[in-house]
C-alpha cells in the first residue's frame, strides 16, 4: 500500500507540481486548496503525511495547525515562507512535525516526507 | 523776582553783554540778546529729543548699529551700538566704536550682509536680509536683519537674535522627518513582507515544473531547465534578503566586545575583499560591551564594507572606527533618534564617490541603489537597518557627493538596555488582570514585569482555564492578556467566550510571537489590541495601562 499524502496549499501550480513529484514516487497525493477543504478531507479519509502551506485564505498558519491536528494523527510538515523562528516555536509546540522553507527544495521535501513514513517504504 | 527787578536785572546784563562784546547800540544788543535766548531753547529742545531717541534707541528688544561708510561705501566704522546690540553680538560698545564691520565681525561679508550694506548705501534704498547664520570665531547665531539709509549717509542695521527659534524649528523638522521616514519604512517593510511571500509561492511554482521538466527531458531541454532553477535560487535568495529586511528576526543576542567583533571580521572576512580595498582599523579603548547577535554585527560590517568597496570603485581604504560615545539628551538624526545613555559606535568610512542630497532619503530603502544593473541588490543597506532596529540602536550617515561616506552604526551598551527598562516610568496600576498563555515561562516573564507595577494578577495555562478563572473572579478583573495561539481554545475564542459570559465587552491585550497575526498593533482576527512577543517590558506595561484607560 502506498503512503498517502495530503497537500494543502492555495497556489494551484504548488498543488500540482507536488502531485506530479510525488505520484511517480509511489504516492498517492490528495490536494486541498484552503484549511476548511483539507479539514473536510480529513473527516472522510485517513492520511499519512499532510503538507500545509502556512498562510491560506480563510483559515490560516497555527490556527488551521490546530485544527488538523486535532482531527488528524498524522504528522504535518509545514511550508513556511521563511524561518521565523517564533513561529516555529508556537508550531512545534502544537505538534507540527518538520519545517521546509519556500521556494521549495523538492529533494529536502521529499527527505522530510521519507522520514516521516519510514515503515511503509 | 518783582517785574521791575527783572526788568533791571535784564538791562545789567545786558549792559555787561555790551561791555564784553563792545557793542553799543541796545538794539543791537537786544537782538543778540534774543539770538542767545533762542540758542538756548533750541539746544534744550535738541537735548529733550536727543533723550526721547537715546531712549528709544535703548529701549527696542532690537540691536540696532549706526554707521558711518569709508573707503567709499566699501567698509563701514561702528558709530554707535544699543544695549541689546551689544548682548546679541556679546560685545561692548567701547570695543567697537570706530572701528571696520570687517574688522569687527570677520564673517560679515561671507555672511552676505557687507553686500547688503554697500548697496543700500549706494542706493538709498533699504533692505531686509532674510534669517542667516552668522558665524565667526567668536560668535555664531542666526540673525535677521533690516538696513537703511539715513538723509545724512549714516547707514543703520536693525538686528535681532533669533536662534533659538531656529534651533526650535530645526529640532521640529527633524522630528518630523524621523516619523516620515519610520513611517515609509514600516510601510516598505509591509510590502516587502507580502512580496517575499506571492514571490516565494511563485518561484516554488516555477522550480517545480522546472524540475519536472528536467526529469521528464535530456540534453539541452534538461540543461534549461536546470538553468530555470538556478535562476530560480539567485531569485529566492534575493527574496530571503529582501526579508531579512522586513521580518523580525529572533537574534541571538548576548554580551559582545566590538572591537573583538571588527578584528574578527578583519580576520575572516577581510580577505575576501582582495588586495586593492586596504582596511585600516581605529579601535577605541574602554568601549563598552554591547548587547548583540554577534553574526549581525559581521552582517552589518559586511553590508557596509561592500558598500565602501563599491563607493570606492573597488580601490581604496575602508576605515573602521569604534568610539564610546554617551548622551545626556536624545540623539536625533534624519534616520531616527536614540534615547540618553551609552553606545559603543562603529564607523565605517570611506573616500569614494559618496551619497547626493537626493540619494541619501532613500539610502534605507530595499532595492534603492546608484549601482549598475546587476551590480547590486539595493538591500545591503535595508538589511542593516532592519538589524539596527531590531537591536533598539540606530544607522545613519554623513556623506557630499565626491567626498565619501562615513557611516555611523550606534549599539546600546548592555548595561543601557538592562537600565532602561526599569528606569523609563510607565505607570502601573492596582487592577486585576488575567494572564493566559500556555507557556509557563511566557506567564513568568509577564508576572516579573507586571506585579513591580502594582498589577494583582491571575493565570491560566490554557484558553479554557482561562474562561473557568474569569467565572469565578468576574467582578474583580479589569483585563484579559491572551496569548492568541493556544492549543484548544485560543485567545480570541476565549475572549469570545468570556464577553459572553459577562455580557459585556471585556477589556484584552492580545500577544503572540507570529507577527502576522497583528497587523498595526491590532490582532489581525478580531482588531483587538496586541502584542508582539518577544516582549520589551516597557511596551508591555504601556499597552497594559493604554488598555485600561482606553
Amino acid at each position: 500500500m502506498s503512503a498517502r499524502l495530503l497537500v494543502v496549499d492555495d497556489e494551484e501550480v504548488i498543488r500540482q507540481v507536488l502531485s506530479r513529484m510525488m505520484v511517480p514516487k509511489g504516492f498517492e497525493v490528495r490536494c486541498a486548496s484552503s484549511a476548511e477543504e483539507a479539514l473536510a478531507l480529513l473527516e472522510k479519509e485517513a492520511f499519512d503525511v499532510i503538507l500545509l502551506d502556512n498562510v491560506l485564505p480563510g483559515m490560516t498558519g497555527l490556527r488551521a495547525l490546530g485544527e488538523i491536528l486535532a482531527r488528524s494523527r498524522a504528522p504535518v510538515v509545514m511550508m513556511t515562507g521563511h524561518f521565523d523562528p517564533e513561529f516555529q516555536k508556537d508550531a512545534r509546540l502544537l505538534g507540527a512535525s518538520a519545517f521546509v522553507a519556500k521556494p521549495l527544495d523538492f529533494d529536502v521535501l521529499e527527505g522530510e516526507i521519507r522520514k516521516l513514513v519510514p515503515e511503509k517504504r | 523776582m518783582d517785574p521791575l527787578e527783572e526788568e533791571r536785572a535784564r538791562a545789567r546784563y545786558y549792559q555787561q553783554i555790551a561791555q564784553q562784546t563792545g557793542r553799543k547800540s541796545l538794539q543791537e544788543i537786544t537782538a543778540l540778546a534774543q539770538v542767545v535766548e533762542e540758542h538756548k531753547k533750541a539746544l534744550k529742545a535738541l537735548q529733550e529729543s536727543e533723550a526721547r531717541y537715546r531712549s528709544l534707541f535703548e529701549a527696542t528688544g532690537r540691536g540696532i548699529a549706526v554707521y558711518r561708510a569709508v573707503d567709499g561705501g566699501e567698509d563701514f566704522v561702528f558709530e554707535d551700538i544699543n544695549k541689546p546690540g551689544e548682548r546679541i553680538d556679546d560685545i561692548r560698545k567701547d570695543d567697537l566704536i570706530g572701528k571696520r564691520v570687517t574688522e569687527v565681525f570677520p564673517g560679515v561679508e561671507e555672511f552676505g550682509l557687507l553686500a547688503v550694506f554697500r548697496r543700500v548705501w549706494e542706493t538709498g534704498q533699504s533692505e531686509r536680509y532674510p534669517v542667516s547664520l552668522y558665524k565667526d570665531g567668536r560668535v555664531q547665531g542666526w540673525r535677521d536683519n533690516y538696513v537703511y539709509k539715513l538723509p545724512d549717509g549714516e547707514l543703520v542695521a536693525v538686528y535681532e537674535d533669533v536662534t533659538e527659534k531656529k534651533q526650535a524649528e530645526e529640532a521640529l523638522r527633524q522630528k518630523d522627518l524621523q516619523l516620515l521616514h519610520a513611517q515609509k519604512m514600516e510601510a516598505v517593510g509591509r510590502l516587502s513582507s507580502g512580496v517575499s511571500h506571492e514571490f516565494n509561492n511563485i518561484l516554488t511554482g516555477m522550480v517545480g515544473l522546472a524540475t519536472l521538466i528536467k526529469r521528464a527531458s535530456a540534453g539541452q531541454v534538461a540543461e534549461d531547465a536546470e538553468g530555470i532553477i538556478a535562476s530560480c535560487k539567485r531569485a529566492a535568495d534575493v527574496v530571503a534578503r529582501l526579508k531579512a529586511f522586513s521580518q523580525r528576526r529572533a537574534a541571538a543576542k548576548s554580551v559582545v566586545d566590538l572591537n573583538k567583533a571588527v578584528e574578527e571580521f578583519r580576520r575572516l572576512a577581510v580577505p575576501g575583499f582582495g588586495e586593492r580595498i586596504r582596511f585600516e582599523l581605529d579601535l577605541a579603548q574602554g568601549l563598552d560591551p554591547v548587547w548583540a547577535d554577534a553574526s549581525q554585527i559581521e552582517q552589518v560590517l559586511m553590508n557596509l564594507c561592500l558598500n565602501s568597496q563599491d563607493a570606492l570603485g573597488g580601490v581604496g581604504v575602508v576605515t573602521l572606527r569604534t568610539r564610546a560615545v554617551s548622551f545626556d539628551k536624545p540623539f536625533r538624526s534624519p534616520h531616527g533618534a536614540l534615547p540618553p545613555g551609552r553606545y559603543a559606535l562603529l564607523q565605517v568610512e570611506d573616500a569614494g564617490k559618496g551619497i547626493s542630497p537626493e540619494e541619501a532619503p532613500h539610502v534605507f530603502e530595499p532595492f534603492f541603489t546608484t549601482k549598475g544593473p546587476g551590480e547590486g541588490s539595493g538591500l545591503g543597506l535595508p538589511v542593516v537597518y532592519g538589524i539596527l532596529s531590531d537591536h533598539e540602536g540606530l544607522v545613519t550617515f554623513e556623506s557630499e557627493r565626491g567626498k565619501g561616506a562615513r557611516f555611523e552604526v550606534y549599539w546600546p551598551a548592555a548595561s543601557e538596555l538592562s537600565r532602561r527598562a526599569p528606569a523609563a516610568a510607565v505607570p502601573g496600576g492596582t487592577e486585576t488582570l488575567l494572564l493566559a498563555d500556555d507557556e509557563p515561562t511566557v506567564l513568568g516573564i509577564l508576572q516579573r514585569i507586571l506585579e513591580p507595577r502594582g498589577y494583582r494578577l491571575l493565570f491560566a495555562e490554557s484558553g479554557e482555564q482561562a474562561v473557568k478563572v474569569y467565572r469565578s473572579h468576574k467582578e474583580e478583573i479589569a483585563l484579559l492578556v491572551l496569548d492568541i495561539v493556544m492549543p484548544g481554545l485560543g485567545g480570541c475564542e476565549a475572549h469570545a467566550l468570556i464577553c459572553e459570559e459577562a455580557g459585556r465587552k471585556v477589556k484584552v491585550l492580545f500577544m503572540s510571537g507570529y507577527s502576522t497575526a497583528q497587523s498595526m498593533g491590532r490582532c489581525s482576527e478580531c482588531g483587538e489590541p496586541f502584542v508582539q512577543k518577544p516582549f520589551q517590558p516597557e511596551e508591555v506595561a504601556r499597552q497594559v495601562r493604554a488598555v485600561l484607560d482606553a
